[in-house]
């Protein structure tokens, strides 16, 4: 017995067959999947060319910017026999920057303990202001 | 010495020959598989997306990703399930992708006019096709979650991130739509 709130539309929807592939959509799968096979386990990991030097530039940044909380390149200037006056300033100021951000107190906290996660959030906006654009002009688009 | 050699060369040769057969031999396998589920794979993601071109390349992606775990699908039989599943998946991603144009159609109280007078010299199962293909977005991807792949409201309104309310209105719509467009 034919269900009574089943009307034309609904028998109509479910004898529609499924639709017929285009003919390029198997050669076109093949051809990616010989492509895929033909790559070794390595070039699959690394991606393409432009990918391996992407991350070879941002790891090497972070590689710099880690050794410059270990070594200060003004003071190891200011070291060398020669250095003008101003180089040698230059490390001075920055151990005096670096003294009061550590001892000054803002409500019995370490100005650094404050300026830090102003930093960390204002990086956040900034990344989070870009994504939105980014995701803003893709849905215009 | 040189029998020694000479037959460990020729044993070389077999094993390669026999491991290109094989990879021969999962290309033709593969292929069959892609022949088997194409129609079906196209199809769900024709219906979702609502533009052809568009089908064959999520179809492509599919069966790529099906390409990476051929082996453990052989062994399942739930084939059919995975692929119409990633096909759905990957077709309501792209359709998010341009989710401002999505909601800006689906607020569109007026239906989208089909070529009429096409239909009634085409078959009525192909005006049907067409005309679901040409409802807006929103309509069509709740109808299609709902008549072809079997799944509720709740779960309609669970995976598409809307309300209930929203689900039953856009079926109704779609439905009136295609009642109009496709006169028995």
């Amino acid at each position: 017995m034919s269900d009574p709130n089943k009307d034309w539309l609904d028998e109509e929807l479910e004898n529609l067959r499924d639709l017929e592939a285009p003919t390029t959509l198997l050669p076109g799968v093949m051809r990616k999947v010989r492509e895929r096979a033909g790559k070794s386990w390595r070039a699959r990991l690394v991606g393409s060319p432009a990918d391996l030097w992407r991350s070879a530039v941002v790891g090497l940044s972070l590689f710099l910017l880690g050794l410059l909380l270990v070594v200060n390149p003004i003071q190891l200037c200011a070291q060398t026999t020669g250095s003008s006056a101003l180089l040698n300033l230059f490390p001075l100021l920055l151990d005096a920057g670096k003294a009061a951000l550590s001892q000054v107190r803002i409500f019995n906290l370490p100005a650094l303990a404050l300026v830090t996660p102003a930093i960390v959030l204002s990086y956040s906006v900034l990344v989070a202001t870009a994504s939105a654009i980014r995701h803003l002009a893709n849905a215009r688009r | 010495m040189v029998a020694a050699a000479t037959l460990s060369l020729s044993q070389f040769h077999d094993r390669a020959r026999s491991g290109l057969d094989r990879e021969m031999a999962e290309e033709e396998e593969f292929e069959t598989f892609i022949r088997s589920y194409q129609n079906m794979v196209f199809s769900v993601s024709a219906r979702i997306v609502g533009n052809l071109t568009d089908a064959e390349d999520i179809t492509q992606e599919v069966f790529i990703k099906a390409y990476d775990r051929f082996k453990q699908l052989q062994d399942s039989n739930t084939v059919g399930g995975w692929l119409k599943t990633v096909a759905t998946n990957l077709s309501i991603n792209h359709l998010n992708r341009y989710r401002a144009r999505w909601r800006f159609f689906s607020e569109q109280t007026e239906p989208v006019e089909v070529a009429i007078e096409v239909e009634r010299e085409t078959d009525h199962r192909e005006a049907l096709e067409l005309a679901l293909r040409r409802l807006p977005d929103a309509q069509r991807v709740a109808l299609t979650l709902f008549h072809f792949q079997g799944m509720s409201y709740e779960e309609i309104a669970a995976k598409l991130d809307v309300s209930l309310a929203k689900v039953k209105s856009d079926i109704h719509r779609a439905r009136e739509t295609l009642k109009k467009l496709v006169k028995k």
